[in-house]
């Protein structure tokens, strides 16, 4: 390779020479040549610039997290009676899910925007072809409501976006990695908690196990191939073409992922709630961090709930481990100890773990709340989110601009869940209405329909049990009505006159 | 919509609303459907009406406690047709 064709490689690289001495020494003497030496320096360079994969993480985490929760429903989670430990448990296990949830909305927005250009773009070419007035107006009905849609799709990716900008994009892959694997290291703490067969805990600690494992080993091929290229720039004389920061993430020595769930291995849970003892060395919060208290009821002997206040921020002045090995922190203004379950970040409070947000229009499902959160709300109409939050038992629920009390995420419907729901409702649409031809009976025929309604599988005994109690005297009135309609009018007339 | 109409949904269904009750400022029918000869047929449904961009839908009711509760109210109101006799 001549040294024009050196530099040009340098440059498709990004690459400066730092030490020429260095530099001219190794790309005589490398070992099979200055070619080899580029392709190597070309291939750690892809590796260490790549994308996060965050498609790939997902997939894993979700893998993972379906293990745990099949798992621990086995075990009638729901049943028990310790609340509190289930309540946390839930909550840490739905923060993961949520980290994610932005990415998948951004994902269906972007396919609904581009569904809707298309028929728009299918819509445009009709309106050229169609001459008829009509129906050039449903096709501009159609046209409005599509461009409507894209409107809307275009502010939430927007949202989405910036969502996913701020909380994802940003962070490197060993930050993203040590976020998992904290996230991982708290489960661990609430899973001790649950009483759980010793079984289901073995089980659970094992998937939780392998998940670390998981991703710890990710961590360290990332982190050895950043190596890697780090001492092949060094040693060829090259400037260092890698962020400083990602570096320092990389030098940052991590404790959490080899001493939190993969040392629960060689520890034996027992049936009771008798908890392992996993060493943290490091806590998920550090001094300075900003926290909000979460609502949620304390279960140690230490925290004082009384004494915060949810919207109050405030300030973790030190950290450190409680003698059962969980994470506590001191507040500003406020000299007792308060354990990790009870607080969360200033992101967490903002961003609650809610699938829909403030300000996103809903529609109602259709579905009545099964729980406390009793709704009055009307197929069809658009409501507008006003406050998204979540219940002490970590359901999501909703104050709807308009309505006092607040609905449950089962009772709602996105706009393009609405659209689609509308869809399905084609042949629900009344078309017509219209007078009988001919006159009714009309005991007979409610007899009939109700006949066939108490017919139906989901009706329960004491409803059908209700109905054969009257069905008797609705065969005696059929009957009647029958033999009414058999009887000659003459004999009808007669039997009239005499009675 | 009113009760001893015929109302055609999509796909041609024809049903006769043989009763209706408002519950909760909704409004249920029990619905009878007809044959091309305006004949009954042996399915019957208690339908919700709403009403969506200008149209009116009638969806079937099919969740269960519901079912069974608007069950209840229209055996019950035709036990007193029954009784009024």
């Amino acid at each position: 390779m001549n040294i024009e064709n050196v530099f040009k490689n340098l440059e498709k690289l990004n690459l400066k020479v730092d030490n020429s001495s260095k530099f001219f020494e190794t790309i005589t003497t490398y070992q099979g040549g200055t070619k080899s030496l580029f392709k190597k320096l070309e291939e750690l360079n892809n590796n260490v610039h790549k994308d996060i994969d965050y498609e790939k993480y997902e997939e894993k985490l979700i893998e993972y997290l379906d293990k745990i929760q099949s798992s621990i429903n086995k075990d009638s989670l729901f049943n028990l009676t310790d609340e509190e430990y289930i309540k946390n448990f839930k909550i840490s296990y739905q923060k993961i899910i949520n980290k994610n949830i932005y990415i998948h909305r951004l994902e269906d927005e972007r396919n609904l925007n581009k569904e809707n250009l298309n028929e728009i773009e299918k819509i445009k070419n009709n309106i050229k072809e169609v001459k008829g007035s009509y129906e050039l107006s449903k096709l501009h009905s159609e046209y409005q409501r599509r461009m409507k849609q894209v409107q809307t799709s275009t502010t939430k990716i927007e949202e989405y976006d910036k969502k996913v900008e701020t909380n994802s994009k940003k962070i490197s892959y060993p930050t993203l990695i040590d976020e998992l694997l904290k996230d991982c290291s708290k489960l661990t703490e609430h899973l001790k908690n649950l009483t759980l067969t010793k079984e289901t805990k073995d089980k659970v600690n094992n998937i939780l196990m392998d998940m670390a494992k998981y991703f710890s080993e990710e961590r360290t091929n990332i982190k050895n191939e950043l190596v890697d290229y780090l001492e092949l720039l060094d040693r060829a004389g090259l400037q260092k073409n890698i962020n400083l920061e990602q570096k320092e993430e990389i030098e940052l020595p991590k404790t959490v992922v080899k001493e939190t769930p993969m040392d629960i291995k060689e520890k034996e849970v027992e049936e009771t709630k008798e908890e392992p003892k996993v060493e943290i060395k490091e806590t998920s919060l550090k001094v300075g961090d900003i926290v909000y208290y979460n609502g949620t009821q304390a279960y140690d002997n230490y925290s004082d709930t009384s004494r915060l206040d949810i919207e109050e921020p405030y300030k973790i002045t030190k950290t450190g481990f409680d003698e059962k090995g969980n994470e506590i922190y001191y507040l500003d203004g406020n000299n007792y100890p308060v354990s990790v379950t009870l607080l969360e970040t200033e992101y967490e409070k903002f961003n609650k773990n809610t699938s829909l947000h403030k300000g996103e229009k809903v529609y109602f499902s259709g579905i009545r709340d099964y729980n406390k959160y009793k709704d009055n709300l009307e197929i069809g109409k658009e409501y507008t989110i006003e406050k998204a939050t979540l219940d002490e038992k970590g359901n999501e629920i909703y104050f709807l601009e308009g309505i006092d009390n607040p609905v449950s995420v089962t009772s709602l419907l996105t706009e393009y869940r609405w659209n689609e729901y509308m869809e399905s409702l084609v042949n629900k649409r009344v078309i017509n209405v219209t007078n009988p031809s001919k006159e009714v009976n009309k005991k007979e025929l409610y007899a009939e329909s109700l006949t066939n309604i108490v017919e139906k599988p989901t009706i329960g005994l004491s409803i059908k049990k209700a109905f054969s109690s009257i069905i008797n005297k609705v065969k005696t009135c059929i009957e009647e009505i029958k033999q009414d309609l058999t009887i000659p009018e003459e004999e009808v007339i007669q039997n009239h006159k005499t009675r | 919509m009113s009760v001893d109409t015929i109302v055609t949904l999509g796909e041609n269904k024809r049903y006769y609303l043989v009763d209706e009750t408002i519950q909760a400022d909704k409004k249920y029918f029990l619905g009878t459907r007809l044959k091309e000869d305006d004949n009954p047929t042996p399915e019957s449904e208690i339908f919700e009406e709403f009403k969506a961009n200008g149209n009116y839908y009638l969806t079937p009711v099919i969740e269960e406690e519901k079912l069974n509760s608007l069950a209840a109210i229209f055996l019950a109101k035709f036990k007193k047709l029954l009784e009024e006799e």
